[in-house]
């Protein structure tokens, strides 16, 4: 579907995108993973069109775009900033794209209500776009970025400022609707719990590089380094034998105390996170502390026995 | 867009600008200069009067200015922290003095005088500076008020909040978060209303008297009273220079505004009772007596009140070539086609500010703000002693003066419409490109529905502009066909006698009448929160 190759970006001499190299298959959706500054929303106005690359290709169905207008390209992105017409009320804000591809009024008009509707902002058609809330903001971009069904949609932070509960049912619907039409999708967001939740393939930057690629799975139980692996929320890092390695937390298992294999810990702090409880624990002999998911959720001050499972412990460099 | 057409965007509003304005003043200039060069310049400063001359023009303008920011300051703070629909309102009202025209102004202000008895006796203000002062005062407000608090609404109030938040009391949050963030718009005010006041013309030929004397008006009296050209050139060459450099640096202060309007978010705070009513009643009293007194003195008549004065304006006295209503009507349909050519000048020269190259859109910037600045009278004497040969003999031809109206109204559609289309954040045009839309649409959907905006509200201001034009028209033809109201009322209003004075203050607020139409139209169109006029 598209395929960036050796991507350079520089800003007064400030490199921005270093020599990025990623695909996008048919249909997926790849999120792009990375710390602020990291070059994610360069990258995708270079792929729309916005922005001129140093150096690198970007090819689509093996032609390269990089001459071609942002017009031309077939290429939707919804920006960061959301970028709303400001003299268009929320209903034209939507139409636009669609008017642009010379879709029949009665067709527009019932397109507009579909997106607002997903969006949940029925009703909205008319109100004008000085203002919404930030929310309600950048759920009109996403539904005007939606509303014409590009090939490609590039998604710049779509859900940065929506409540949870919002986010949670964008999160769980919007890998629906762009794979019902087959629209693929570079998705960048810096939430790691989104990134998984949607992700059919994740691309890790940092400092405008690409640290790591691949399934959602693989990138999470084998993280790359400890940069990757700390951005995705590892917080198991290990020094074992001259090496370092990440723990998985979900690798601990409490067993009875009598097991040969077992270590002592203390648990020191339990949280809950996101629907389950994380339990600190600290280990009795040497007092390292590690993090994990456990069940029985044990009270702070407790010993337990845990057996760490070797496939949950991933070296790094 | 065919390069032709490219071209063609470049070329109109150059080609205007160059023959009916930087070809006469060079003119002015040059033969002020002919005979003895920078020498003649300083030969102006070896003449006692001149000097004087000189030193009132400056100092007359700086008090005003003073005074005008002093005074006006606190409106805008007001008018800032309001409401959208009561700034719009508040905003309409004090624009009707600024545009109304100079030799109204100066009319109102006789008027007032003469009701309570200030035009003679040991409180006489008629003929003195004060009456210049106020009378710039009364004009210049709605400077202050519309660029300062415009501005002053847009910026984001958060700091202010956070400052507060932080500990600071409110005149401490004023004079460290909000006043240096002013600044440039307070710089600019001042600079416009300086200029205003250093080339006001109407106001001080009518109020000043004879012995009040300005650059401007020494201009037209060695010009068309005395018939010395060579003086008269010198003079405007120096005013000339003076202006150039004001507007320079008031463009440069322009150019350092911070961008801080884009997130600009307003908390409803509420405005003290005490000082909303002690602004509006400051207010009110500046600019709403002399037109009220205006209109009283166009229905009084002998020791009643009557419409006889408006009656009259259908008759020819003898100091007229045509009755004051067809007077009226000429500048109606100057105004009209004034307004049209400066639109089309204006808004494609706009146009090449905003997205042609670098280099050209400054010059286009400058040069078209120059007529601005430029005063009036070099205008209409540069057009007299240069437009005078075929093919161009266009002294006594009728289009000369809608052209001249055109010329001052042309920096006004440019100044409205530069900072709409500037104002334009990228990313919206990005956006609609990658929603599909090409180049040339980006501009019709995107430019022009917002642009359009602004060129309503500049072709308003040139409308207005050309109603009330004086300085330049009094140098042009004065058949019966081509002469104007203002003309008209000035000839009127130096006629001594009740009767004709009457009649030209009924002359005046007819005038008045149309200004504020085309003040609800600007007003009305006008977006939220744009800075600017
Ligand atoms: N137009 C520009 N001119 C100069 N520098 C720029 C420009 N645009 C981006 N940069 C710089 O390039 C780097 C990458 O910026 P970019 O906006 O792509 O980051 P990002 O990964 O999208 O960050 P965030 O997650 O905060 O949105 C930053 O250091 C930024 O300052
Ligand atoms: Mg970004």
């Amino acid at each position: 579907m598209l395929s960036i190759q050796g991507v350079t970006i520089g800003f007064d001499g400030q490199v921005a995108v270093d020599n990025v190299s990623f695909d996008v298959g048919d249909g997926d959706i790849v999120v792009l993973l990375g710390p602020s500054g990291c070059g994610k929303s360069t990258l995708l106005r270079a792929i729309a069109g916005l922005q001129p690359l140093d150096s690198g290709r970007i090819l689509r169905g093996g032609v390269d775009i990089c001459g071609r207008a942002p017009h031309e390209r077939g290429i939707g992105m919804m920006f960061q900033d959301h970028a709303l017409f400001p003299h268009r009320d929320v209903g034209r804000n939507v139409e636009f794209g669609l008017r642009m591809k010379g879709m029949g009024a009665e067709q527009r008009h019932d397109r507009v209500l579909a997106m607002l509707q997903l969006v949940g902002l029925a009703g909205f058609e008319r109100r004008t776009v000085g203002n919404l809330s930030g929310g309600e903001a950048q759920r009109v971009a996403l539904a005007r970025a939606l509303a014409p069904e590009p090939d490609l949609l590039l998604l710049d932070e779509p859900l940065g400022s929506l409540d949870r509960e919002l986010r949670d049912r964008l999160v769980a619907e919007l890998p629906d609707v762009l794979h019902r039409v087959g629209i693929s999708a570079i998705h960048v967001t810096h939430d790691h719990d989104e990134a998984f939740a949607m992700a059919d393939e994740i691309v890790v930057m940092g400092e405008g590089r690409v640290l790591q690629k691949g399934q959602p799975m693989d990138v999470w139980r084998r993280p790359a380094s400890e940069t990757v692996a700390r951005f995705l929320g590892h917080r198991n890092i290990i020094e074992a034998g001259g090496h370092r390695a990440v723990v998985l937390p979900d690798a601990a298992t409490v067993v009875d105390p009598g097991d040969g294999r077992s270590i002592d810990y203390v648990v020191i702090a339990t949280r809950f996170r996101g629907g389950s409880r994380e339990v600190e624990v600290e280990r009795v002999d040497t007092g390292q502390r590690l993090v994990f998911l456990l069940a029985g959720a044990p009270p702070i001050g407790d010993r337990v026995a845990l057996v760490i499972d070797p496939d949950g412990i991933s070296p790094i460099e | 867009m065919t390069r032709a057409a490219k071209a063609l965007v470049v070329v109109l509003p150059a080609a205007f600008i160059a023959i009916f304005f930087a070809w006469p003043v060079a003119n002015v200039i040059s033969t002020g200069l002919a005979d003895r060069g920078w020498n003649a310049l300083v030969d102006l400063f070896g003449s006692r009067r001149e000097r004087g001359v000189i030193w009132f023009t400056i100092w007359q303008a700086a008090v005003s200015t003073l005074v005008t920011m002093v005074v006006a300051l606190p409106a805008a703070s007001l008018v800032a922290a309001m409401r959208e629909r009561h700034r719009r309102l508040v905003r309409a009202l004090v624009t009707v003095p600024f545009v109304l025209p100079t030799v109204v102004v100066g009319g109102a202000f006789a008027g007032l005088f003469q009701r309570f008895g200030l035009d003679s006796g040991r409180l006489r203000l008629d003929q003195t500076v004060w009456a210049i002062l106020l009378a710039h005062l009364f004009f210049n407000y709605a400077v202050v008020v519309r660029t300062v608090g415009s501005y002053w609404a847009g910026l984001d109030s958060r700091l202010e909040e956070q400052a507060r938040i932080l500990g600071a009391n409110r005149w401490r949050t004023f004079v460290e978060i909000t006043l240096p963030r002013l600044r440039p718009a307070i710089a600019a005010a001042a600079a416009i209303v300086f200029l205003f006041s250093f080339t006001s013309f109407g106001v001080i030929l009518i109020l000043g008297g004879p012995r009040r004397a300005t650059i401007e008006t020494d201009i037209y009296r060695f010009a068309v009273t005395r018939g010395d050209l060579q003086t008269a050139a010198s003079l405007a060459a120096l005013q000339l220079v003076a202006v150039l450099a004001l507007v320079g640096l008031s463009t440069a202060l322009e150019r350092r505004r911070p961008i801080t309007t884009r997130h600009a978010r307003r908390a409803s705070n509420p405005i003290k009772r005490a000082w909303l009513w002690g602004n509006l009643a400051v207010t009110t009293l500046i600019l709403g007596t002399p037109i009220a007194v205006l209109i009283e003195r166009s229905l009084s008549v002998g020791d009643g009140y009557s419409l006889r004065n408006y009656g009259a304006l259908a008759h020819r006295v003898r100091q007229l070539p045509a009755p004051a209503m067809v007077a009226l009507q000429n500048s109606l349909v100057f105004a009209v086609v004034a307004t049209a050519i400066a639109v089309l000048i204006g808004g494609l020269a706009s146009l090449v500010v905003v997205h042609g190259r670098r280099a050209v859109g400054r010059v286009f910037d400058l040069g078209l703000t120059l007529p601005l600045g430029t005063s009036a009278v070099t205008i209409g004497f540069g057009i007299l002693i240069t437009l005078d040969n075929p093919p161009l003999d266009l002294r006594t031809s009728w289009w000369i003066i809608p052209i001249a109206h055109a010329l001052v109204g042309v920096p006004f559609v440019v100044r409205t419409m530069v900072p709409v289309l500037r104002g334009i954040d990228e990313s919206i045009r990005e956006a609609a490109a990658v929603l599909g839309a090409t180049p040339a649409r980006v501009r019709r959907e995107v430019d022009l529905p917002i642009g359009s905006r602004g060129l309503v509200v500049g072709a308003g201001f040139a409308f207005a502009v050309s109603i009330g034009e004086f300085g330049a028209t009094s140098f042009l033809p004065r058949r019966p066909d081509t002469i104007t109201a203002p003309v008209a009322m000035f000839r009127l209003l130096s006629t001594p006698g009740d009767r004709l004075r009457g009649q030209a203050m009924a002359l005046a607020v007819v005038l008045m009448a149309v200004v504020a139409v085309a003040v609800a139209v600007i007003e009305s169109v006008r977006g939220t929160s744009e800075g600017g006029m």
